[in-house]
């Protein structure tokens, strides 16, 4: 009898075998983070506070949430910031990408190097670094802006202090320090798309955007959706870069979604409110990956 | 020469281990602080002095990151794993209290016959009694002080022959004044906007204008910042931030670079200013802008929490170092902030000092700067900040901004019913 060969299983490992690998990353994951992620939960219908005795409240920590004014702003806010930096960071990688992957360009290594380099940098160290650079009468900005003469010297741009303009200089300092990691997720990808479709393209006399429309872009549509993917996420959790820079100022004009939570579970010190305001994330989160999977699914199509 | 390298090697190895043991024979005791910087260098050269003026003790100083210190020091406390004693600020001591983080230091120091003299304290030590006992022992009286620049004070014609200031009280003569430094050429005033900055300030304005009662209810049931005064306050503080340079977090370098008349901050800053301004550097007490003269004096402080584990003599020797300190408290104080114990205002070093002498009356006019009722420290706070930023920047009115503030505190007091 002839054996039938497994072309899905070709040096024979068993099925339960390959969970055994995962094993040493789902353990710390269940006690890190999912057996966490019940606690919070259990949590947010606590009064819990230290050194106080736990009761349980039912949904009061949702209704009081619910009832807060704070909790609208920052929810606002952390949207704000995902609308302003989730386009901003996929298309500005994709362009550096695009421009370090081009076999015209010299010292790419170089450029490579700089991009990237932010990243690596602690975002304390970034955070002091903008706020020198956007300080007003003595920051780097509005001193090269009067040098140039685009500024009068009598005026100052409150690039920290304006309600609406800390926003720019936010979402400046994220891409900065962020562009690069999604840079070379991108570059990654381009340097996998065969030299052989850009060789036909030549042949039929294709422009550099028209290969870059026909054929980079479509190509990397999985990497879109990982970037998206990934952005959204870390964009809804945001909370240091923008802490250590504003303090949620001016006025509580960005304050996030995570500042409101640390200040209620850690300042106030209502845990189970603060655990409430978690997992009311954690369901946001959870309820934007779902319809993002579905657009990217249908694209897919 | 290897004979003598190896036994001179030796011999500071042993000489080493004299040491270690000299200090491993003493009761370790772990003292938890929060100073960076020039308060940073003076509590260490204290805590260096205790440890080498005696043989018992040692003093094992660290310092904690100021942004999480006090969530460190309640999640120690729970997980009792708490320092011996510790540094608190005044406004955070009866929200602990309340909490159950900290244990009476009187009641402590009688019980191990550590002989404090209480009287000798300033009076914030009255303010930090609860139930007539005391839980925290003040290091210094931290202020808010009007630094000027006497070259720049001196072109608008606002200085006097002695270097002092001749500006009569009420905020009409101090808008005058920095009407006449603008028309002099110079900008007028700098102060910060973020951080426990706005709530000094406010704080004085408010007392300065007649408040009387606490901005909440000392039992914590209800606000009770009065409207009046609050709202005079406010428009005070809305003219004095219309003189500021807006938006800045680099106040001292402003200050410093000379073309400032004026900078509101902490008296800590003298030293600093004096150093980079000379003999041009001048200062004084809050001014009076309001119907009386009053600031707002905040303090550090000592406090034991609550630790399963300390022993008798850990506790004894903790309270030693807290009775040292005040005795010494020159050492602390020397760095700008008022001394906390009363006798040193009367020392020779302090009267010889140039800065202090500048504005040493602050301790006579302090206002009632805590918040008792409050469930979180007031400085710093969003609640406070947020409408007094507005107010500062004219983006609201006083009125406004009183609302807001009432409306902050009041949904402050429900999350805590």
């Amino acid at each position: 009898m002839k054996k039938k060969r497994n072309l899905g299983n070709p040096v024979g490992v068993k099925d339960y075998e390959g969970y055994l690998f995962l094993i040493p990353l789902l353990i710390p994951y269940l006690i890190f983070t999912f057996s966490m992620l019940a606690t919070s939960f259990g949590l947010s219908f606590t009064n819990f506070k230290l050194n106080k005795p736990l009761e349980f409240v039912g949904l009061q920590n949702y209704q009081v949430l619910f009832g807060d004014k704070k909790f609208f702003s920052s929810l606002l806010n952390t949207l704000k910031y995902v609308a302003f930096t989730v386009p901003c960071m996929l298309m500005i990688p994709f362009l550096l990408a695009l421009m370090l992957n081009s076999n015209n360009l010299r010292a790419r290594g170089f450029f490579r190097v700089t991009f990237f380099y932010p990243q690596v940098i602690a975002v304390s160290i970034i955070t002091v670094l903008a706020s020198y650079i956007f300080q007003p009468y003595t920051g780097l900005v509005n001193g090269l802006l009067q040098t140039f003469r685009l500024l009068s010297p009598e005026v100052e741009i409150l690039w920290l202090a304006d309600k609406n303009l800390v926003w720019v200089t936010i979402v400046i300092m994220a891409v900065w320090r962020s562009a690069g990691y999604n840079m070379i997720i991108y570059l990654a990808g381009m340097q996998d798309i065969p030299d052989s479709y850009y060789e036909a393209a030549d042949l039929d006399g294709a422009s550099g955007l028209q290969k870059t429309w026909y054929i980079t872009l479509p190509c990397l549509k999985s990497i879109h959706v990982l970037t998206l993917f990934l952005q959204l996420i870390a964009s809804f959790k945001v909370f240091s870069q923008i802490y250590l820079l504003t303090e949620g100022g001016p006025s509580g004009a960005t304050r996030t979604y995570i500042q409101y939570l640390y200040e209620t579970a850690f300042n106030k010190w209502q845990l189970g409110r603060g655990s409430a305001a978690a997992i009311v994330l954690f369901l946001i989160i959870l309820l934007v990956t779902r319809v993002q999977l579905k657009i990217s699914d249908r694209f897919s199509d | 020469m290897k004979k003598f390298v190896a036994m001179l090697l030796a011999a500071l190895l042993a000489l080493s281990l004299v040491g270690a043991n000299a200090e491993a024979d003493k009761i370790e005791i772990e003292f938890w602080n929060l100073f960076g910087g020039l308060d940073g260098t003076y509590m260490t050269a204290m805590v260096d002095e205790f440890n080498a003026s005696q043989d018992k003790y040692f003093i094992n100083c660290i310092t904690q990151d100021f942004g999480s210190y006090y969530i460190k020091l309640k999640t120690a406390v729970s997980g009792n794993e708490a320092p011996d004693f510790c540094i608190s600020h005044d406004d955070y001591v009866w929200g602990l209290v309340k909490e159950g983080i900290l244990e009476p230091i009187d009641q402590k120091a009688e019980e191990l016959g550590v002989d404090f003299i209480w009287d000798n304290y300033i009076e914030k030590l009255d303010m930090l009694r609860f139930d007539g006992t005391i839980y925290a022992v003040p290091l210094d009286g931290v202020l808010r002080i009007m630094h000027y620049n006497k070259a720049i004070c001196q072109a608008a014609g606002l200085l006097n022959e002695d270097g002092t200031l001749n500006i009569e009280p009420g905020l009409d003569k101090w808008v005058e004044a920095f009407e006449k430094v603008k028309a002099a050429g110079y900008a007028p005033f700098v102060t910060r906007e973020k951080g426990s900055h706005p709530v000094y300030l406010f704080n004085a304005l408010y007392y300065q204008f007649g408040g009387t009662q606490p901005w909440i209810a000392d039992d914590g049931s209800s606000v009770t910042i009065e409207k009046e005064p609050a709202i005079a306050a406010l428009e005070a503080y809305r003219t004095l931030c219309s003189y500021n340079f807006e938006g800045v977090d680099s106040v001292s370098e402003i200050f410093l670079e000379g073309n400032t008349a004026f900078c509101y901050d902490q008296s800590a800053s003298a030293a600093t200013y004096f150093e980079g301004l000379g003999e041009n550097y001048g200062a004084q007490s809050t001014p009076q802008w309001g119907e009386t003269r009053k600031t707002a004096v905040y303090s550090h402080t000592f406090v034991l929490p609550v630790n399963a584990d300390r022993t008798e003599e850990q506790t004894r020797g903790a309270l030693e170092f807290i009775r040292w300190f005040g005795i010494n408290n020159w050492g602390w104080a020397a760095c700008g902030h008022m001394p906390a114990y009363k006798p040193v205002r009367d020392s020779e070093e302090f009267k010889a000092d140039p800065l202090h002498a500048l504005y040493a009356d602050s301790v006579d006019m302090p206002t009632d700067s805590l918040t008792y009722g409050a469930p979180i420290a007031m400085k710093g706070s969003a609640e406070m900040n947020d409408p007094l930023y507005e107010v500062g920047r004219g983006e609201i009115t006083a009125e406004e901004g009183y609302e807001k503030i009432v409306e902050n505190l009041e949904a402050l007091l429900a999350d805590y019913q």
